[in-house]
């Protein structure tokens, strides 16, 4: 996984960056004792460091594997990463309704669509799966245990 | 200890009423572990008006047993769906889960209830016999001695590492930096909150270890379907066998010691119990590389370390009236609510809560064991339900679980993007369990530094001067060094032996 | 003496006013309420919660069903953002304890007490200053003396800095001029662990967080930061006794969202009186060690503005309050 290891370590060394920028304006040090931006900054540098080791690694092995011939990793299944998008889209969609819909409606919502478009079960399957867990669920922490869900316009 | 006060005990403890709050407990605790989401704490202070009509041991024995109960709970989503229950349950999902991909999810559930078992009972005879003297030992832990026990746990994070170190390192180091997010405790500085209110009070562990683990999981298994056969074993084939036992025993007593005596230090617990227990036990074994495949062993030592440091937890409560993790804070606030004056006197002022509770507890222990034993083998058939079926009803209870770690809908939109998080991870083996132990750590390793910096007014000889800072840091060294050394010196030897034929 | 007059006085207030607002009211809460608590479930503001709503409940004084909802974070920003959302709803109250107003004075939430319904305030949390039964200091004045001799020899632990501790260490540095070193903690449980174990050797607790470690021979208290001597504490001289004026205390108190109508309003202030004559209120507040202290509606509303301009002149000198970048 070398091609994949060099871009992770950008993308690492990115996000340690930026952490590494906006630690720099917390108080370093107080009168006596670390202050609140002694741990950012030495942990985002550290991981800054360790990111680009591992993009250099990836942009070693790339350059050996290319003289080599081996063949890289297999590639993504372009199918299974159009699933675990459409998961995440709909999970994200999830969130954005559960303001209106309430928390159960908005989940059991999302399992019908993860279940029949995503999963493709039947929509026997899909019904019985969908509705027996948020039902479960529902039971379980709302009427036992008394948990504080936002609720829809059926009143749960 | 007067053994009289063990017959009082006893006598409050076998009746009728007492013993059937003591299963109500254990029963509830079992469920509420059970699920993500609500922990013990939560759980005990939900339960709390359920108990304002009772005498105050029945209650004790009540809210105790939910909270040792829970500590059996963890384990069941942990092992069959990679769901932590609760954060002391983390470090079981790396060997529990992949047993029972391999079919053997009731070996690790029982062997779980029985070590929680031995576990749960010895801590309670050490409870009985030392917990004044031991409060007192753990009130000596200062922030030096804190900031030496964490360090102790960073070095254990190496051992966590399969694969690329780099990589373990670099996840380490990105969950001590997800770990300084929310104010300052110290100067009251917002750090990487981007004005959200909700990441004021610090990123919730709960709902990224339940994204990395549990969602990350399920998003590669849509990816890539692969375990397509549910197991068809037979009931009794999904006890531990005499084997597990073997390979178990040394961990669960090993687990219970760390457990208790971590569990008694106030600014610990149990998820820094089990890391430790885990950790441990994977330096000791003699089949160190094969952790994380799903050895028993590694179930084993965790499970008992969490049970033992609830236990633990209750000795600075009993014995001092300062409590040693969330739920016995909750459980202070309980007996204050019942009337009663916790401190360093209530054990000779109300001899009967203290005796009645331990008493209880032996019963309760048993009581949970012969709960779970049977109920291990039923939990395993959960999976004969085929994966993808499995998958909805898992994300269902995963959902609503970390939406009421504090009912906020936004903890929810953070486990989804660690899920999706997660599920690159695991694409391209970044490991996952030291960027969550490194989120639970980093906030008290931080605290320690500070706290132990401002005490020595700015001189790290605070941390050398001290002898158990000293033992621990030392311990710690000799420990990241130590398979270092190891190999150097077989290197050695092999090279002489060559020399010589 | 006073707070006997007081209270009468109050009772007295709640026998007229009680029937009249009943009867101007006609409003009544007809489904479930929710009260909403700052903090996580077991703290003080929870134990609070759940025994005021068990006492509402128990007197019938609501007779709907009380939900207690914690949304813990952000020192108070999570809860009361929550609150704000629900303008003009009368189904939800919360309550209010000293982060009520220093969560906002440090800038860290979006909302303060303007955006909210004050109902009351019920009762008042004093401290103590306690050192180790073996330490040297046998009194406030020989811990200062201390700490003047020898800078920052003295350790004093305590909550974060905003927090009462934090204020009453900052006030004993200023009243005297010793130069104390703060130690800060997560939690009260923590810092008494801390001052037994002798990692600190100054903490200033509530009353009863400090009542069994006192009984038990471990604790000293050298001063208490009320502003006369407390009946179950008649030894424990103040601080202004010994020659150092620092006072301090933390009200407990409940609000309910902004822009309910006035008889809305006047239910539950009406409520809150109720509530504070009933036996199981005084009960609850002798278990915690807390000092009764009434103040409805407008009243409570000065109270808090009081309190207010109060701590935003300590903590701007404790340099928590910046302007913003």
């Amino acid at each position: 996984m070398t091609r994949a290891d060099f871009y992770g370590g950008v993308i690492l060394a990115v996000f340690f960056g930026a952490a590494l920028w906006e630690g720099l304006t917390f108080q370093y040090g107080t009168e006596f004792a670390p202050g609140p931006g002694f741990a950012p900054v030495w942990l985002s540098t550290l991981g800054l460091c360790v990111s680009l080791a591992i993009a250099a690694h990836g942009l070693l092995l790339m350059r050996r594997t290319e003289r080599s011939a081996e063949t890289e990793p297999p590639a993504l299944e372009p199918r299974g990463v159009a699933r675990v998008v459409f998961t995440l889209i709909g999970l994200t969609a999830m969130i954005f309704v559960v303001p209106s819909l309430g928390l159960a409606l908005a989940i059991a919502g999302f399992l019908l669509y993860l279940t029949l478009v995503v999963q493709r079960h039947s929509l026997l399957v899909a019904i019985c799966a969908s509705a027996g867990t948020v039902v479960f669920v529902y039971l379980v922490f709302v009427r036992f245990l008394d948990v504080p869900v936002p609720t829809g316009p059926l009143g749960f | 200890m007067n053994p009289d006060d063990l017959l009082l005990g006893f006598s409050l403890a076998i009746q009728p009423v007492n013993l059937l709050f003591a299963f109500l407990g254990v029963l509830l605790g079992t469920i509420i572990g059970a699920l993500p989401g609500i922990g013990p704490s939560a759980g005990v202070a939900v339960l709390l008006p359920v108990t304002f009509g009772m005498s105050p041991v029945t209650a004790m024995i009540m809210l105790a047993g939910i909270y040792y109960g829970a500590m059996y709970g963890g384990t069941i989503t942990s092992v069959l769906i990679n769901t932590p229950g609760e954060s002391s349950s983390v470090m079981t999902t790396l060997d529990g889960y992949q047993m029972a991909l391999k079919g053997r999810a009731g070996a690790a559930l029982g062997m779980a209830a029985l070590g929680s078992f031995i576990a749960g009972t010895l801590s309670v005879v050490l409870l009985m016999l030392a917990a004044p003297p031991l409060a007192e030992w753990a009130v000596t832990f200062g922030p030096p001695e804190y900031f030496a026990l964490m360090v102790l746990g960073l070095t254990t994070l190496a051992s966590l590492t399969s694969g690329s170190m780099l990589k373990g390192l670099v996840m380490a180091l990105a969950g001590l930096l997800l770990g300084t997010i929310g104010i300052d405790v110290m100067i009251g500085e917002p750090r990487y909150t981007f004005d959200q209110v909700e990441l004021y009070d610090r990123l919730d562990f709960l709902p990224v270890a339940v994204g990395l683990f549990a969602i990350g999981e399920i998003l590669f298994n849509i990816y890539q379907p692969v375990y397509t056969d549910p197991i068809k074993a037979k009931l009794s084939g999904l006890l531990p066998t005499r084997q597990d036992w073997k390979d178990s025993w040394g961990a669960i007593a090993r687990g219970t010691v760390i457990g208790f005596f971590v569990g008694t230090l106030p600014g610990a617990g149990a998820t820094i119990a089990s890391f430790l227990a885990y950790a441990t036990e994977r330096r000791v074994s003699k089949r160190a590389d094969k952790f994380g495949t799903g050895v028993i062993e590694g179930v084993a030592a965790p499970e008992s370390a969490n049970n033992a440091a609830s236990t633990g937890a209750l000795v600075p409560l009993m014995a001092l009236g300062i409590p040693g993790s969330g739920t016995t804070a909750v459980m202070l606030g309980a007996l204050t609510l019942y009337g009663l004056q916790p401190g360093p006197l209530l054990m000779s002022t109300h001899p009967e809560v203290f005796w009645g509770l331990v008493a209880s507890m032996y019963v309760g222990n048993v009581m949970l064991l012969i709960l779970n034993l049977p109920l291990a083998p039923a939990f395993a058939s959960v999976l004969r339900i085929p994966y993808s079926v499995l998958i909805p009803i898992i994300l269902g209870i995963a959902l609503f679980g970390v939406y009421s770690v504090e009912n906020s809908v936004f903890n929810v939109g953070v486990a989804i993007l660690f899920g999706g998080i997660g599920f690159v991870m695991r694409m391209y083996a970044y490991p996952a369990a030291p960027l969550v132990l490194a989120l639970v750590l980093g906030p008290m390793l931080e605290k320690a530094l500070r706290q132990s910096m401002q005490m020595s007014l700015g001189s790290v000889d605070i941390f050398f001067t001290r002898p158990v800072s000293a033992a621990i840091l030392i311990f710690a060294l000799v420990s990241l060094f130590y398979p270092l050394l190891l190999a150097l010196w077989a290197r050695r030897r092999d090279r002489a032996l060559a020399g010589a034929s | 003496m006073r707070s006997v007059a007081f209270r009468s006085a109050s009772i007295a207030v709640a026998i007229v006013m009680a029937p009249a607002a009943a009867m101007a009211a006609g409003w009544k809460p007809d489904k479930p309420v929710e009260f909403l608590v700052q903090s996580a479930a077991g703290g003080g503001s929870d134990i609070f919660a759940r025994t005021m709503a068990k006492v509402l409940a128990d007197e019938k004084i609501v007779t709907v069903p009380i939900n207690v909802v914690n949304k813990p974070g952000g020192s108070g920003a999570v809860a009361y953002s929550y609150l704000n959302q629900k303008k003009g709803d009368p189904y939800i109250i919360a309550t209010a304890t000293g982060s009520y107003i220093t969560t906002p004075i440090q800038k860290h939430s979006p909302v303060s007490y303007k955006n909210f319904t004050n109902l009351a305030v019920l009762c008042v949390e004093d401290y103590v200053g306690v050192v180790r039964a073996d330490s040297p200091y046998k009194s406030l004045k020989d811990l200062i003396e201390a700490a003047k001799k020898k800078p920052n020899s003295v350790r004093v632990g305590g909550s974060s800095v905003g927090s009462s501790d934090s204020i009453i260490e900052h006030q004993l540095e200023k009243a005297t001029g010793a130069q104390l070193n703060y130690i800060v903690f997560q939690s009260g449980g923590e810092v008494n662990a801390a001052l037994l174990g002798g990692s600190v050797d100054f903490a200033s607790p509530n009353p009863s967080e400090a009542t069994q470690l006192v009984k038990a021979g471990r604790l000293r208290p050298l001063a208490m930061f009320s502003s006369e001597r407390l009946d179950q504490w008649k030894d424990v001289p103040t601080a202004k006794e010994q020659g150092i004026n620092v006072t301090l205390d933390q009200f407990r108190g409940v609000v309910a969202a902004g822009g309910i109508t006035k008889e809305q309003q006047a239910f539950w202030e009406d409520a809150m009186r109720k509530l504070y004559q009933s036996p199981g209120f005084k009960k609850y507040l002798d278990d915690n060690g807390l000092r009764p202290l009434l103040h409805v509606g407008a009243d409570a509303e000065k109270y808090l503005t009081d309190q207010i301009a109060f701590y935003t002149g300590v903590m701007t000198e404790l340099g928590i309050v910046k302007t913003k970048k």
